[in-house]
């Protein structure tokens, strides 16, 4: 986990002269990123087929046709969704134990990074709903329903940690909630399969295997960049919060200082009066 | 290529998302980096 914040000052000297949160680690991870985009692209639009198979009258064929090429974004959008929501509930449940700017930071990044994505799942899900099922959003959806809700409670999480509170008042009470968000994640997941009768979703395809060949293989290779890419803003994310929490931390300590030195000031003037009065009468 | 508009403003929109929040992380990472002194920022190592 070392890659998160490099290496520690004492054993290498800091360059002073740059100013972001990248490093050698995220360049890599970025290149590799650019790389399976242009590779995922290729397949998703170019190598892998429409999904066409033959209707049950002579002649039809069904299958979401084109519209399959959504996936390729959907699922894995939605799977790193629940790692990085999941994630911030580990990393919160950590900090409760070890009270720790590592491990809120961890949970901060991981928890908007998991909102941003599960945005892309719902807004791609619903693009994928018209044509497919006719409809862009339907409220008796289960899955639905409960990714919405899973979506509004980080997105309550963020908005929780953006009210002004000591640092460590707000980072018990996001650890808490970032916490007990985390059992809708096996909701959201598994609610096709309990509440099979209130959905149109089909169950997971790839559990089952029921997808083969090229579509197979761009869904992996889209699973694989989209996690390339959120390892890589969550380490750019983990940085910025680092970043916040110690301009945050030096802010506190300016204005604390500035406090003292007011409140040294009279104490100072009236110790110069004591000093003259002293003076003035002595022998 | 069938409903090409539909995959099009799905592709697009997911892009335009991922890459404005990764640029918006990158944008504030340079501003408060200015704030918090070198030594603070580890990651800005010789090595790294």
């Amino acid at each position: 986990m070392s890659f998160l914040l490099g290496r520690s000052p004492d054993r290498s000297p800091p360059r002073a002269a740059l100013t972001h949160t990248g490093s050698r680690t995220t360049r890599i991870l970025g290149a590799g990123v650019l790389v399976g985009v242009v590779g995922l692209g290729l397949c998703a639009f170019i190598f892998s087929p429409p999904d066409s198979r033959p209707g049950p009258e002579a002649g039809t064929r069904i299958g979401q046709f084109d519209v399959v090429r959504l996936m390729y974004v959907h699922v894995p959008a939605a799977i790193w969704t629940y790692v990085a929501l999941g994630t911030c509930a580990a990393a919160s449940a950590v900090y409760l134990w070890r009270r720790s700017t590592w491990w809120d930071s961890l949970a901060h990044a991981c928890a908007e990074i998991g909102v941003v994505l599960c945005a892309v799942t719902l807004l791609t899900g619903m693009i994928w709903g018209r044509p497919v099922w006719g409809t862009w959003w339907e409220w008796g959806d289960v899955r639905l329903v409960t990714t919405l809700v899973l979506f509004l409670a980080y997105a309550g999480y963020l908005a929780l940690r953006s009210v002004p509170a000591a640092p460590e008042a707000r980072a018990r009470r996001a650890a808490i909630l970032g916490l007990g968000g985390a059992v809708l994640i096996p909701i959201v997941n598994r609610s096709v399969e309990w509440w099979e009768n209130r959905t149109l979703h089909q169950q997971s395809t790839l559990e089952e295997l029921r997808i083969e060949d090229l579509t197979l293989f761009t869904l992996v290779l889209g699973i694989f960049v989209m996690g390339l890419l959120v390892l890589w803003l969550v380490v750019h994310r983990f940085r910025l919060a680092w970043l916040e929490a110690e301009a945050e931390s030096a802010g506190l300590q300016a204005a604390l200082a500035e406090r003292r030195a007011e409140a040294a000031e009279p104490v100072a003037a009236g110790a110069g009066e004591d000093g003259a009065g002293e003076g003035s009468a002595g022998p | 290529m069938t409903h090409a508009g539909y995959i099009a403003a799905g592709w697009s929109i997911s892009a335009a998302l991922l890459a404005g929040y990764a640029v918006m992380i990158l944008l504030r990472g340079r501003r408060l980096s200015g704030k918090v002194p070198a030594r603070r920022r580890r990651w800005m190592t010789a090595e790294d």
